[in-house]
């Protein structure tokens, strides 16, 4: 058990090692055009002796892998640099805008566990009905979805139309109190196309797990269906289904860039898109190693869970 | 789904599958006087959804290819900006003179989604078709000469896998500055892992297949073997795949230029388009959805025929 | 005294986009407290799907009893509301499956999936019911019971595994045991084990069993009536002496032919019953098994034996098994020769 997590983190190394080469390098002189010293000093002409001075701070004139390691250096010190743009640490900016990105795709998971499972569920008991044609349906559609799209239509239908009819309204940008309503829409918009999936998994999974030989034993010992398949079918076919959606937070994260622009929500994603547009690379580079490490610590928690929650993983040393 | 099996007891009489035929390599099949594609074709058929799919898709890519020919005379010219009749003719709701009304350039809507539709469908079959043949490179390298290849380009694989998508296509873009070719690269770029890797293990299954080792004791060259046993086995899934990928890539792309990152906002695209309504959303509703229903559409299209090629060439559903 | 279990002329069919499949199509038989009922015949015989109908397991769109009846201790199971039904399953009547890796749950402990049927029939609590199981596996051979309830099934031997089936099976003490194939997924050795710890668990209970099998083998040890069924039909019932030393149908000469002789020195030829059992939908007219029957006449083809009794006790469903002359001149099976 503990051999496996080591051996995972020890997995997990070199990806990040790769990771950071490769933002490095897109930050560095090699690959961004432009002269890095006009970038740091906010594109104006220089005096050659601040030029010099700049140079000389952020070792531009040295070699590249000196560059980097002094750059990994600070890395792991928790120092991403100072934002172009503000002036201030980029550790600080994304500290800040942070716990609005976890809200939002924390909720927007609890919706799509609890409608897609339920409507994989539903769809899988009642194979073959209209619900089941529904489901599958309507599941396929919300893959095709465009995110930004249904995001739209919604601040239109529930925040303008809304409001235009005289009916409750919900505000469509922006963040204020209650941060609650704030939410919903931006919650609903990105929970749509993972509900698809996490019902789709779900339904596929229950069925598989319905076709199995413990389910007729457990019919056997006198449970009614509605027993047999709450108690014995649903442990099983959910363990997949909650891998899936620890992996699908790790999507959120680094997925909520589309769905915060559109409603102008103040998290991570934003903050990395306003900041690409403002050439702000600190914040890009700094933001995107930020998200991918969350996104790595993500997997491999999902991974050892999963060890957890099933058995014949968890207690292999008393395989007979 | 799922695909359930015979078990051993016979009670469970095989009545939903009606008794599961095993997996026949191609060989065998092709014996039988019928070829792999000839029976996923009409497998195909009978699929009534994946049928009306391809019907859109087929309609769709003939009006992109052909609207050069006719859509200017029609509609207008989707880019060219009449700066005299600008105010009077932008933001106009839909009417017989412009199908889907005009944009707040006085562009009619209709005419830049045929276009629009051009630009889509080029850059995500581009950037599939760079995606497939690079990852059906690697992933041959690696499965085939195995060892330090195979350990380097799967490390590289998983480096790119643990980018997130959008993040990443977003700062090379950034970098490469918006256009058509920078949009294909960036997208072939990203999405050669998933690729490489299914290859990757169809190359090893038939690489410890035995009659790999029977042709070469025949005399056969590695990659004639190669070609003529791994070839016919792994395209089946790779035409599933590409057909769910240009899909994908549709959205990615519609995303990008959504974002002002990847076709530049000259140019008519779907994603770009959403863009441009976004100011306008309050006076002009109705320019929202004519480009995302094509986005939705074309894409539920290809979506719902990769479904219907991959229940084709399964040859383990029952017929 | 009245039979603990009666099976009376049952047809079980499946209503298939395909067609009918007649999977169970006339079988009998009756059922004592204490006495074991081995059911033999080849894969797709209806062995099973007789078994599940008893237990009323089969799902009732696409399967149908068609006409029959199946009394438990004199009443009528199908004549049962789903509620009452329940309550005889696990409870009354118990079934333990072919391959018990799959038959368990993987999830939960040994100790909860036994004590699941005491506590929805008994109304023990967990603590009690838990207790109760502990002790059940004790009885059936695994050593250090308490301390293995608390594993999870992938943890046992395949053998343990059957044990634990058949825990749980006796764990409200039932009139009728149900063993589908028992031993058919296990190691020869452990096979023996299970049917000896079966006929001691008899011993001590009264409980009646009924041996589904394929193997002969296992059924001349247990059994003390055999029913042999074929395509779905009954086609020879009677006691297990009876039916081994005098059979009275072409088939049970088939399958007691076909066994491997264990005395021989010198090799002999195999003889197996040449052809395939006919696809449940499109069963032949008249007899089910003639097409394969060395011994058919013209009639065979025209007229549907029923089960008849030719002795006391003793049914066959083939046409001529009446007619001493037919059995005399046709060749007996290996076990008669020996007699002579």
């Amino acid at each position: 058990m503990l051999m496996y997590i080591l051996r995972r983190i020890l997995q997990m190394i070199p990806v990040f090692i790769g990771v950071t080469i490769i933002m490095f390098l897109v930050r560095s002189p090699a690959v961004v055009p432009g002269d890095p010293v006009r970038m740091l000093t906010g594109e104006r002409d220089v005096s050659p002796a601040i030029r010099e001075a700049v140079t000389k701070k952020f070792g531009l004139d040295q070699p590249i892998y000196t560059q980097y390691g002094k750059y990994m250096a600070r890395l792991v010190q928790g120092d991403l640099g100072d934002s172009y743009q503000q002036r201030r640490p980029v550790t600080t900016i994304l500290f800040e805008k942070f716990p609005n990105t976890f809200k939002l795709a924390g909720t927007a998971l609890l919706l799509e566990a609890i409608f897609g499972i339920a409507a994989g569920i539903l769809s899988a008991v009642k194979r073959y009905s209209f619900w089941d044609v529904l489901v599958t349906l309507s599941t396929s559609v919300l893959v095709s979805l465009p995110v930004f799209w249904l995001g739209m239509i919604l601040q239109y239908v529930f925040g303008i139309q809304f409001k235009r009819w005289g009916l409750p309204y919900l505000p469509a940008t922006g963040i204020g109190s209650p941060q609650i309503l704030y939410l919903i829409l931006p919650a609903i918009t990105l929970a749509s196309v993972s509900t698809a999936y996490s019902a789709r998994i779900a339904r596929s999974q229950l069925l598989e797990v319905m076709g199995q030989d413990y389910m007729r034993t457990a019919a056997a010992k006198g449970l009614s269906g509605g027993q047999v398949i709450w108690r014995h079918g649903l442990k099983n076919a959910m363990i997949p289904v909650v891998t899936f959606l620890g992996l699908d937070l790790g999507a959120m994260v680094a997925g909520t860039i589309l769905t915060e622009t559109v409603f102008n929500w103040p998290g991570v994603g934003y903050t990395i898109y306003r900041a690409i547009t403002l050439r702000d690379w600190p914040v890009v580079t700094g933001g995107v190693i930020v998200i991918v490490i969350l996104v790595m610590v993500i997997n491999l928690a999902v991974d050892i869970s999963y060890a957890f929650l099933d058995p014949r993983i968890r207690y292999r040393k008393h395989a007979s | 789904m799922a695909n359930e099996t015979p078990s051993q007891d016979t009670a469970k009489m095989p009545i939903d599958t009606g008794g599961v035929a095993p997996e026949l390599p191609i060989e065998e099949a092709a014996g039988k006087g019928r070829t792999l594609w000839a029976d996923a074709w009409r497998r195909l058929r009978r699929n009534k959804l994946a049928l009306v799919a391809m019907g859109w898709i087929i309609f769709v890519a003939l009006i992109a290819i052909t609207a050069d020919l006719w859509a200017p005379k029609l509609l207008g010219d989707p880019t060219f900006i009449d700066t005299t009749t600008v105010a009077q003719r932008s933001l106009k709701p839909p009417s017989t003179a412009h199908v889907f009304g005009t944009d707040k350039l006085g562009r009619d809507i209709l005419c830049r989604i045929i276009y629009g539709a051009r630009i889509s469908l080029l850059v995500a079959v581009l950037a599939v078709a760079m995606m497939v043949i690079l990852g059906l490179l690697i992933g041959a390298v690696a499965g085939y000469y195995g060892g330090w290849w195979d350990a380097v380009l799967m490390r590289l694989a998983d480096i790119f896998y643990a980018f997130p998508y959008v993040l990443f296509a977003i700062v090379l873009l950034a970098l490469m500055g918006p256009g058509v070719l920078n949009v294909c690269i960036t997208i072939g770029i990203l999405g050669w892992p998933s690729i490489a890797r299914v290859f990757r293990a169809s190359v090893l299954s038939v690489k410890e297949n035995e009659y790999v080792d029977a042709a070469r004791a025949l005399g056969a060259s590695t990659w004639r073997v190669m070609f003529r046993h791994v070839g016919p086995n792994a395209i089946a899934p790779m035409i599933v795949y590409a057909t769910m990928g240009v899909g994908a890539a549709i959205l990615t792309e519609a995303a990008l230029s959504f974002l002002g990152m990847g076709v530049p906002l000259g140019q008519p695209s779907w994603g770009g388009m959403l863009n441009e309504v976004r100011s306008y959303m309050v006076v002009a509703p109705w320019m929202m959805a004519f480009p995302g229903l094509a986005i939705l559409t074309t894409v539920l299209a290809f979506v719902l025929l990769g479904d219907g090629l991959r229940d084709a060439f399964d040859v383990r559903l029952k017929e | 005294m009245v039979p603990v279990l009666e099976v009376d002329d049952l047809h079980m069919h499946f209503f298939t986009r395909d067609g009918v499949v007649k999977a169970v199509d006339g079988v009998s038989f009756t059922l004592e407290a204490r006495k074991t009922l081995g059911v033999v015949g080849e894969s797709g015989s209806g062995k099973s799907v007789t078994a599940l109908s008893v237990m009323r397991l089969i799902p009732e769109p696409p399967g149908k009893v068609v006409s029959g009846d199946i009394r438990f201790k004199g009443e009528s199971i199908l004549a049962m509301n789903e509620r009452d039904q329940r309550k005889l399953r696990g409870n009354r009547i118990a079934m333990i499956f072919q391959d018990p890796m799959t038959s368990l749950n993987p999830v939960y402990r040994i100790g909860k999936q036994i004590a699941e049927p005491l506590r929805l029939h008994k109304g023990l609590s967990k603590k009690e019911a838990w207790v109760a199981a502990a002790e059940l596996l004790d009885r059936v051979g695994i050593p250090e019971a308490e301390k293995r309830a608390k594993d999870y099934p992938h943890e046992f031997s395949g053998g343990m595994r059957q044990r634990a089936m058949i825990a749980m099976a006796l764990a409200c003490g039932p009139d009728v045991l149900i063993a589908d194939e028992p031993t058919t997924a296990l190691d020869v050795t452990i096979q023996a084990q299970i049917l000896e710890l079966m006929q001691e668990i008899q011993a001590r209970t009264e409980s009646a069993i009924i041996m589904i099998t394929h193997d002969l083998g296992v059924v001349a040890d247990m059994a003390d009536h055999v029913l042999v069924m074929y395509a779905g039909k009954a086609v020879e019932f009677g006691t297990a002496d009876e039916v081994f030393y005098n059979p009275l149908h072409p088939y049970t000469w088939g399958l007691l032919e076909s066994l491997p002789r264990h005395d021989v020195d010198e090799k002999g030829q195999l003889c197996p019953i040449s052809g395939q059992p006919p696809s449940l939908i499109n069963l032949p007219e008249g007899c089910a098994f003639q097409p394969r029957c060395q011994y058919a006449r013209e009639a065979c083809q025209r007229r549907l034996p029923g089960l008849v009794e030719i002795e006391r006790g003793h049914l066959s469903a083939c046409l001529f098994s009446g007619d001493k002359q037919f059995l005399a001149e046709s060749p007996r099976c290996a076990y008669g020769r020996a007699q002579e």
